[in-house]
């Protein structure tokens, strides 16, 4: 029915209801001009009843709730955070392909280097190579000296843990900065979630955080606002002590060419390469101490980037920082390691990440025994995480009471939701594809590079 | 009871000179006639003793010759109005004469007679009239099956689509119109006798409880067919047995 005439039964604010000499019943539009009740009308298409208004609203209410379920599931969500301190201190939401989908700078200078990148949805790798080339371009890793790099890996959700390798993070890392021939010290470690809150809390970096409970652990009194706005270089000279021996460096079981003992051969590396800074190491502290579990002092080290040439002599430990840069072309040692067949990161090229083993005073021959301690187990560890800090003077700056409180919206913005925990379930069961077609590559990789 | 179309039908008769139709058709009136007019005169009258209603059936005869089509409506309506119209003259001359005295400015005796000669005015009035008690029976309408707790919105939702369904009510409907037994029924309980339905009419339950607004909207419709006489003759309603 196209068309028709109806007796006008009632009227209505934009419709009328007619009767048609059919006996039905209809609402139509109301046609111009005046209606009045018992007129007979000429009408279009009747008004369909569950277009009305109020199922409009529902209809479109809904709409608009599935249409934010299917956005949320679909939007890219951190599923771990990498922070770096260089001194910029920046952090990089990685979602569950390994990619950037946020990017933040935790200081002026952190955001001066995101200024301009384009680092979002690229992979991990790419993100912190720009990031690294901008920090050497602006002189935050400067040639001349030895630079200190912080970095935290932070895995938010339990389901999704490995999906940033750490020593991927290092590798990442580490191959800009020997790329350029920067001298710099890697310090990675893994915090976990709690450490990440409370950092956002203070406005810093995981990485930094940890360094002012531990700090404080061991006497050294580092303010907040000290530990958000100071470099951690500048921090080690005026504190007296060494980031180093108090975050645990992060050392993988699988990875054992990265390790000094395993000697992966130092090559090529940059002429004139400038000694470390007397300054960064004269105090080799007692690390040993706090670390109950001796074995477990090797993945406490950081590793020296670029600068430790003094390949397989980690033995000697009361001297090897001091020491010139030896560049050693080793390539024959490796072969004899059995476990650089398991280290796909670096097939066949030389490595230039050197653990640096200054504080090891007689430990250093068990080295290669210590392989399966991982950081994460170390009691150490799990105190850094319950160890609520001490009340310490606050920073009165108004930006740093600013940054802590879009921390803390950050922080409630990724409380639980079935749609999240669904979305993190998938993801978990993608990773775990993921790793493991990764590891068949990377055991075919070692094959067709034998070294 | 006759229907409005039953009576159009017969006027077509009369018209190609059936003179025993116009006589069947007057007789089958008489008591249509003697409602409007008793209605009229706030009394019941009597064929033998009462000239209002000899005037009204004049008035009646004067429909049948009188009705146009055209006028687009239904000859019951416009029988009635001429019906009223005649009779109020005839009252109105008769107190006149009662009280000559007392009502000097009253129209002029040959106002209603000079209106009928006047073609033109006559169907204006004819229109204006019909518009007005087509409304009026419409509110009358809304008002009866509000009392049964329907409205014309109820309608619009519950108005079967199909020509089939919508049959099959009506068929439904005019049982329920034709037996006064079952409507008064309706009327007393605000419910419809389904059981006496499904045993009438053979149609199922289930239909008849979902039709049952438009069944009952339907049916007070066609109990009323004097009251509602514009919506009967406008709805082409198939006719069921009664």
């Amino acid at each position: 029915m196209g068309q028709g005439r109806g007796l006008v039964m009632e009227v209505r604010k934009k419709s009328c209801i007619v009767l048609t000499s059919e006996g039905l019943f209809l609402e139509v539009l109301r046609p111009r001009g005046d209606v009045e009740i018992g007129q007979e009308i000429v009408f279009g298409r009747p008004v369909q009843r569950w277009f009305k208004p109020h199922y409009l609203a529902v209809a479109s209410l809904l709409v608009a709730v599935f249409a934010w379920l299917a956005f949320a599931a679909l939007m890219p969500r951190a599923v771990a955070y990498v922070a770096m301190d260089i001194n910029p201190s920046v952090e990089l939401g990685i979602d569950s392909s390994v990619k950037i989908v946020s990017a933040r700078g935790l200081n002026k200078d952190g955001e001066a280097v995101l200024q301009g990148t384009s680092i979002l949805r690229e992979p991990l790798r790419d993100g912190l190579q720009q990031i690294i080339d901008r920090c050497i371009e602006y002189k935050y890793l400067d040639p001349n000296k030895e630079n200190l790099v912080l970095a935290t890996v932070t895995d938010v959700w339990s389901e999704n843990k490995g999906v940033v390798d750490t020593g991927d993070v290092y590798e990442y890392i580490s191959k800009p900065i020997n790329d350029s021939g920067v001298d710099a010290k890697l310090i990675i470690a893994r915090a976990d979630r709690e450490t990440l809150q409370k950092a956002h809390h203070n406005g810093i970096t995981p990485g930094r955080y940890l360094l002012q409970t531990e700090a404080r652990k061991k006497g050294v009194l580092i303010t907040d606002e000290e530990i958000q706005l100071e470099k951690i270089r500048e921090l080690e000279k005026k504190k007296h002590f060494r980031t180093e021996d108090l975050i645990k460096h992060w050392r993988s079981n699988d990875r054992h060419s990265a390790e000094p003992g395993n000697k992966t051969p130092a090559k090529d590396q940059m002429p004139g390469e400038p000694q470390m800074l007397p300054g960064a190491k004269e105090t080799p502290t007692d690390e040993p101490d706090h670390r109950p579990g001796k074995s477990d002092n090797r993945g406490t080290k950081p590793w020296k980037l670029g600068a430790d040439k003094n390949n397989g002599q980690y033995s000697n430990p009361s001297k090897p920082d001091t020491e010139p840069p030896k560049k050693v072309v080793n390539p024959g040692v490796s072969d004899k390691t059995p476990g650089d067949e398991n280290n796909p990161e670096m097939p066949g090229k030389g490595h230039k990440v050197r653990e640096k083993p200054a504080d090891e005073q007689g430990e250093s021959p068990l080295g290669e025994d210590r392989l399966p301690g991982r950081p994460d187990k170390e009691p150490g560890g799990k105190k850094d995480v319950s160890a609520k800090p001490e009340k310490l003077p606050r920073g009165e700056d108004k930006n740093i009471k600013k940054t802590q409180r879009q921390n803390r919206e950050n922080d409630r913005k990724e409380q639980w939701t079935p749609v999240k925990y669904i979305r993190n379930k998938f993801e978990a069961w993608a990773n775990k594809k993921r790793s493991e077609e990764n590891r068949e590559q990377r055991l075919e990789n070692t094959a067709n590079n034998p070294r | 009871m006759l229907y409005g179309d039953e009576w159009e039908s017969s006027l077509q008769k009369i018209r190609e000179g059936d003179e025993p139709a116009r006589e069947e058709l007057i007789e089958e009136a008489k008591p249509f006639i003697a409602r409007v007019v008793g209605r009229l005169c706030g009394r019941s009258l009597n064929w033998d003793r009462d000239d209002e209603l000899s005037v009204g059936l004049i008035a009646f005869n004067e429909a049948i010759d009188r009705y146009d089509a055209k006028l687009n409506v239904p000859f019951t309506a416009y029988a009635r109005m001429v019906i009223r119209s005649r009779v109020t003259d005839y009252l109105r001359k008769e107190n006149r004469w009662g009280r000559v005295d007392l009502n000097i400015s009253d129209p002029p005796p040959d106002g209603a007679a000079s209106r009928a000669e006047n073609d033109a005015s006559w169907e204006q009035y004819i229109a204006e009239v019909a518009d007005w008690e087509r409304k009026e029976e419409i509110k009358l309408y809304s008002e009866t099956i509000k009392n049964l707790g329907i409205t014309f919105g109820d309608l619009v939702d519950s108005s079967p689509r199909h020509r089939d369904t919508r049959e099959t009510l009506i068929k439904a409907a005019s049982y329920l119109a034709a037996h006064g037994d079952l409507y008064a029924e309706l009327q007393n309980k605000k419910r419809m006798p389904v059981s006496e339905l499904v045993r009438g009419t053979g149609i199922s339950r289930k239909v008849l409880e979902r039709g049952r607004k438009y069944i009952i909207a339907v049916a007070t419709l066609l109990f009323y067919r004097e009251e509602f006489i514009y919506l009967n003759s406008y709805i082409k309603l198939p006719r069921g047995e009664g």
